[in-house]
């Protein structure tokens, strides 16, 4: 049987890595749209 | 506004947390996806310890599917209500299925090098499926260059009808063409052919990352709600300078 392990490796790691960047990215654009409805508000006085 | 625009049954828009309980549940079923996988699931005999990137490639791939196919279904539905939680679960489902066939597209390749003996090979399956990524891919580029949202829905929902028609074509072509790539050992006719451990192991994974879908299309359609209120706002903003 072929060593295969640096593959599974790194399948795992590079899987990983695209699921949890998704993650920050949905995060990190959902804070930017809630703030600039903040300021919207802030803005109106509410 | 933020009630009408908010999702039904769900907290209201700008009130939600930003990670919930759906996340949250979905990033714990993945960890425990993980964990089976690597320390509970025996290797293949021939393959080693690449056979198990399987675990993440074939989920990835139904969730593509199922992701695709909600795009068009929702698409049929948008163009027949104009409804446009239609239109924004579409737009969710199709950055989401574009995720899963990312990773798709990158464990196959992984898995090829040491089985195949070559990252890439032009078959049909494979070239198939890197076909369906450039349309989704095209199809939220088409999103993001049309400002006016009852067109961008109107053109986009038609990409999204046509896209989703590859989807029979990738599952069929390893019986239609002559490929490199395994045949079925799951969505067959007859039963699946693996041993019950590692098919217990793969109905594991499948199930945890497609509550990651859910989730992440919830979150995602929940983006997409508050952008639409974030538009009108600051659209009123503007007429009443």
């Amino acid at each position: 049987m072929a060593d295969t392990t640096a593959y599974y490796h790194a399948a795992y790691l590079v899987a990983g890595a695209l699921y949890v960047l998704y993650a920050v990215s949905l995060v990190t654009r959902r804070r930017k749209v809630l703030a600039r409805l903040a300021a919207l508000d802030g803005a109106d006085g509410r | 506004m933020t009630e009408r625009l908010s999702i039904a049954g769900a907290p209201s828009a700008t009130r939600a947390p930003i990670v919930d309980g759906w996340l949250a549940a979905a990033a714990l079923a993945v960890a425990a996806a993980y964990v089976r996988i690597i320390w509970f699931t025996p290797p293949e005999a021939t393959q080693g310890l690449a056979q198990k990137i399987y675990y993440l490639h074939l989920p990835a791939a139904l969730n593509a599917y199922i992701a695709f196919a909600v795009v068009a279904v929702t698409s049929i539905v948008y163009l027949w209500l104009r409804d446009p939680r239609a239109d924004r679960v579409a737009e969710a489902s199709a950055e989401v299925g574009l995720l899963f066939t990312t990773v798709v597209l990158t464990t196959g390749p992984i898995w090829g090098k040491p089985i195949w003996g070559t990252w890439w090979t032009w078959d049909a399956r494979l070239t198939l499926t890197l076909f369906l990524w450039f349309i989704y891919a095209g199809y939220l580029v088409l999103r993001g260059a049309i400002p006016e949202p009852e067109m961008r829905a109107r053109y986009s929902a038609v990409l999204g009808i046509l896209g989703a028609l590859l989807i029979p074509f990738i599952h069929m072509s390893v019986y239609l063409f002559r490929t490199l790539h395994p045949m079925p050992i799951v969505l067959k006719p007859d039963r699946p052919s693996l041993p019950p451990e590692m098919l217990q192991t793969l109905l594991f994974s499948f199930a945890a990352f497609f509550l990651a879908y859910l989730a992440l299309v919830r979150a995602r359609y929940r983006l997409a709600v508050e952008r639409a209120l974030l538009a009108e706002r600051e659209s009123h903003s503007e007429g009443e300078r």
